[in-house]
């Protein structure tokens, strides 16, 4: 009897009719996975920097733009500073004020430029 | 198993968006899987979990097989900080294989009493595809003739003669003589030969 042949025939024989293997429920390879390296500290640190760096690529972004229209937003009509006319400037004086500067400004320049003598003159010639 | 240590496991790297198959040593692929790389370890599960499932099928029977192959990954992920290399990593998948077939033998051992947990059912060879009526027979005569053959032999057997492992690696996942190995190889065939030509079957 030829024991290598044998052997060899015999192999061929067992790998030829090995006993169907079933198949494996759908779920497994999941339930593994949850089980093993979805149950490690590492996979855990993992997930929060991912989680960490895409809540940061979208908050940053959106404080910036919020910031932006916050500072340069215009301003309430009350605030603005306005370049008054002269008739705004002339409203917002003291018409009090205005009238006394102006006398005296008045009178100072009369009383240095002319006398009473010669207004009676000067009324004369005319 | 017969993934060599050196050789390349392709992972989908999805992680950055990029998504595309990166290729990687088994070294570093165990090495992504430690540090949290959820991709790294699914590409070894699916590399080595048929072999792991055609093992026990073949050592245990198809009871509990889910259940026993999750056990068995579930020891590689606790394992895998301890392994000092990559090399070996073959071997070191059968041990664990080995061991869980031989912890799930000593429950159904347990059981025997009261159900016939190892005589092949029927329904459990309802093939899925469409092997014919004499395959379904030749398999459940290999199937009952492992039955017939002692746990030792039966498991030198599986891992030599179903599996293609050399006898050193054998050897080394049952943590037996090489010497050993080669008798119960002798023995086992012997037995086997014998009980398929009681029925009937000619090599």
């Amino acid at each position: 009897m030829n024991e290598p042949l044998d052997d060899e025939n015999l192999k061929r024989f067992l790998q030829t009719n090995r006993p169907e293997v079933p198949e494996a429920h759908p779920e497994l390879e999941e339930r593994i996975m949850d089980l093993t390296v979805r149950n490690s500290w590492a996979w855990r640190a993992k997930q929060f920097k991912r989680q960490f760096v895409t809540a940061t690529m979208i908050l940053v972004p959106l404080a910036a733009v919020l910031l932006f229209a916050v500072f340069t937003q215009p301003k309430h009509p009350m605030q603005v500073q306005v370049t008054p006319t002269v008739a705004t400037m002339a409203d917002n004086y003291d018409s009090d004020e205005v009238g006394e500067e102006f006398l005296e400004e008045s009178w100072s320049g009369m009383q240095t430029q002319t006398s009473v003598a010669q207004l009676d003159e000067e009324f004369d010639s005319l | 198993m017969n993934l060599p240590e050196s050789s390349t496991v392709s992972t989908y790297d999805g992680g950055t968006g990029r998504g595309h198959v990166v290729e990687k040593t088994l070294s570093d692929t165990i090495q992504a899987a430690l540090k949290g790389d959820e991709e790294s370890f699914r590409a070894i599960f699916r590399s080595y979990a048929p072999k792991v499932r055609g093992t026990l099928r073949q050592m245990v029977g198809p009871q509990n097989l889910d259940d026993h192959v999750q056990d068995v990954f579930l020891r590689v992920w606790r394992g895998l900080p301890k392994l000092r290399e990559a090399q070996g990593f073959s071997s070191w998948i059968y041990r664990i294989t080995w061991n869980v077939a031989m912890d799930a033998r000593k429950n159904l051992a347990r059981e025997r009493e009261h159900r016939a947990t190892e005589e092949p059912h029927e329904s459990d060879l309802t093939c899925r595809n469409s092997a014919s009526e004499s395959s379904i027979a030749a398999r459940l005569v290999v199937e009952k003739a492992l039955l017939s053959l002692t746990p030792e032999h039966r498991d030198v057997l599986v891992l030599s003669d179903l599996e293609n492992l050399p006898q050193e690696q054998v050897a080394e996942i049952l943590s037996i003589p090489v010497g050993t190995v080669k008798s119960r190889l002798f023995n086992g065939r012997a037995n086997l030969r014998d009980f398929l030509k009681q029925k009937g079957v000619k090599l």
